[in-house]
């Protein structure tokens, strides 16, 4: 049994891993080597840089409640269908959602609760924001927001405040989903 | 093809400079005010006839953008580090986006990433990520 301690430090891995990995496919996929001289230069190396020694392990260690979870299951399934049913496209569908609960703000103005929960609906938003290429049906969609959901909870003191934040756990979930049913296929 | 990189980069930077200073404006949630620019910016784009490339990218990219903007003020509060972390998005949008196309959080996880890169080129240590 994984103490819950080691399981925040892993999920800091994985979130570190998932920048690195973003990054280092990019170099290597990409066919404009321009543009990879750049991403490297510009990127890769200060981003390493960072992790290696300003990144400090947060001092204490928490966890959003497992509604968030919900929440983002969700926003990811409602995005998805405003997306790639409706046709409204990946940003309409996902500011629309993000946009519909944001106005809830004004009526519940001293929740902390609410402010938690917007969080996990904008996280799920972009996991709905996959295209059907990527992520083909909902059984696809569910397990990419389930892991997305799980890295959501564990990484409440991690990289707080850094916009983007959300967009790479997200990311995490929907490679996650593509990698696992590319090995099933 | 020129034209359509030039405006990945304004797009960019009047995406996370506006992001960032309505934030700072409003005293709101973020999440309202990064979803509410981008959801201007796609009504537009969704009604308009405007070329396919640009119908396509162009609100992608603003909506990557806000994310930038969302940035707390305690981690990176200056608009000349806002505009660097736009223009590195910018570069890796324009580089990664026939790898990662249709993946959902690409947007987010490089405005994150460009977000760091600018952390830690940054002289003064008075972040508290």
């Amino acid at each position: 049994m994984i103490k819950l301690r080691t399981a925040y430090r892993l999920l800091f891995f994985l979130l570190i891993a998932l920048h690195l990995g973003l990054i280092l496919v990019g170099i290597f996929q990409g066919d404009n080597y321009m543009a990879k001289l750049l991403i490297f230069t510009l990127v890769l190396l200060p981003t390493t840089v960072f992790y290696l020694y300003r990144a400090k392990a947060p001092n204490r260690l928490g966890y959003e409640k497992v509604t968030g979870l919900w929440i983002v299951i969700a926003a990811s399934i409602i995005t998805y269908y405003l997306n790639n049913d409706l046709l409204l496209g990946p940003t309409l569908a996902a500011s629309s959602v993000a946009l519909f609960a944001s106005v809830f703000q004004f009526f519940f103005k001293n929740s902390k609760r609410y402010k938690i929960y917007i969080n996990a609906v904008y996280c799920g938003a972009f996991v709905g924001m996959s295209s059907t290429m990527i992520v083909h049906n909902y059984v696809e969609l569910l397990i990419a927001s389930v892991v997305t959901g799980f890295i959501y909870i564990g990484t409440k003191y991690h990289l707080t405040g850094v916009g983007g934040k959300y967009g790479s756990i997200a990311f995490g979930g929907v490679a996650a989903a593509f990698f696992i049913f590319n090995l099933i296929r | 093809m020129i034209l359509n990189y030039l405006s990945v980069f304004v797009c960019s930077i009047v995406g996370a400079l506006a992001c960032f200073k309505l934030k700072n404006y409003l005293r709101k949630d973020v999440v309202l005010t990064s979803a509410l620019l981008s959801f201007l910016v796609a009504l537009v784009f969704y009604f308009m006839e405007f070329p396919t490339w640009y119908e396509e990218h162009v609100p992608r990219i603003f909506m990557g953008a806000t994310f930038i903007g969302m940035v707390s003020e305690k981690v990176l509060s200056t608009y000349l580090g806002v505009f660097t972390a736009a223009l590195i998005y910018g570069v890796m949008y324009v580089a990664m986006i026939d790898v990662y196309d249709g993946f959902g959080g690409f947007l987010g996880g490089i405005a994150c990433v460009s977000i760091l890169s600018v952390l830690a080129i940054r002289k003064t240590d008075d972040s508290k990520v």
